[in-house]
């Protein structure tokens, strides 16, 4: 299994980079959402995506859209993990076409729940 | 109705410690410390009525704080690791802080700068709130700023 | 303000809790059900503006009692009080269509900010 983990937070990357790494998964980073685009035309398809919203060049709502638009990356499990915690931007969020919704801060259990339950896990 | 966001700032900044560094967060018990912020985290909340977040982190809570995060030694932490560490922590506050303002509000990315006795400035400000805490590794402290409405 | 606010808990200890913070922040007409069912024959019955409601009940939980308000076409403030445990499900409340949720324990303040964000203008 692959995963693809886009934050401008270096923390963060590492944080969620270990986890996966823990669970099996072969990770890769992006510090933004075009930069995560690049990646994925060039690299091997990620079955799941771990995607921050506030990022600098193209933000995490962005970016779901994008690839939501471009069938070659139809079936792709993404999962946003962000800051934002009004119920008015988790909506926003869902219907733009991220699976799933983690709010900041999170502990390991909270991130290995979410991915469970899009069934990466 | 006057809101006073202390109490909340509090019960964020306990569960962000507690959820990503595993460390617990009490007031301090001085109201009035002497500046002790080397590292300070602002992130603006954007929209009707701005406000920015100032989150100021003496030297010992920036290594500690990014020690624990990064789960590494605090001798192999570095001036970057302090820097986006206390940036990150800076948005959790500010993305969770937003939730509780009326909106829609748009939060900014964190600008971190570093100094010693930094006199926190915010042009144009007026300080609302002020919470100094303490942690394992020292003193931090977390200010609101409302900025004011262009008419 | 004079809403009447509709507060559901099993427990008649929190109801005592949330009703004296709402009466604090100026919402005195309050009105109580101890479960889902209860709720949704009182919210029936009357002219409520605010429903506050806890998520795990007997009889209905929160969850089926906002996705039965909501059925019946209205549009109330549904505000779910959550444990931190359920706050990682919080995504299932907003679809089933809460428009705020408080994690518990929260802070009389918390609940005011939160008042006063669904409940100006």
């Amino acid at each position: 299994m692959r995963a693809m983990i886009i934050d401008d937070s270096r923390p963060i990357r590492r944080i969620e980079g270990e986890i996966l790494s823990e669970l099996g998964f072969d990770t890769c980073d992006a510090c933004h959402g075009k930069e995560a685009l690049e990646r994925l035309q060039e690299g091997p398809r990620p079955d799941v995506i771990l995607v921050d919203w506030n990022m600098p060049e193209m933000d995490g709502l962005e970016f779901i859209k994008a690839v939501r638009d471009d069938a070659r990356y139809s079936g792709m499990v993404i999962l946003m993990v962000t800051t934002e915690t009004e119920p008015e931007q988790m909506l926003r969020a869902l219907s733009a076409g991220a699976d799933e919704y983690l709010m900041k801060p999170f502990a390991k259990d909270g991130l290995v729940d979410k991915l469970k339950l899009v069934g990466v896990v | 109705m006057e809101t006073t966001y202390d109490t909340q700032i509090e019960q964020i900044v306990q569960s962000i410690f507690a959820t990503m560094l595993g460390m617990e967060v009490v007031r301090h018990p001085e109201g009035d410390v002497p500046c002790e912020e080397s590292l300070i985290s602002t992130i603006q909340i954007a929209g009707a009525q701005p406000v920015t977040v100032v989150f100021g982190v003496s030297a010992n809570v920036a290594r500690g704080g990014a020690a624990a995060m990064l789960q590494i030694g605090s001798d192999d932490v570095t001036k970057d690791d302090e820097r986006d560490v206390v940036a990150e922590l800076s948005n959790m506050i500010g993305g969770n802080l937003k939730s509780l303002l009326p909106g829609p509000l748009y939060l900014s990315l964190p600008t971190v700068v570093a100094g010693k006795e930094l006199g926190v400035q915010v042009p144009g400000a007026e300080l609302i709130e002020e919470v100094t805490m303490l942690c394992e590794s020292g003193m931090f402290r977390v200010r609101l700023y409302e900025q004011p409405v262009r008419a | 303000m004079s809403k009447k606010v509709l507060v559901v808990d099993d427990s008649g200890t929190m109801r005592k809790i949330v009703i004296r913070a709402l009466n604090a922040s100026g919402f005195a007409d309050t009105v109580e059900a101890a479960d889902g069912a209860e709720a949704l024959s009182v919210f029936q019955g009357s002219e409520i503006g605010l429903v506050l409601t806890d998520w795990n009940m007997p009889n209905k939980s929160g969850l089926d009692l906002t996705r039965d308000i909501r059925a019946l076409g209205s549009k109330v403030p549904i505000f779910m009080i959550t444990t931190e445990a359920e706050k990682g499900r919080v995504v299932e409340a907003i679809q089933a269509g809460i428009t705020d949720y408080l994690t518990k324990p929260f802070t009389q303040e918390a609940l005011q900010a939160k008042l006063e964000k669904y409940t100006q203008a």
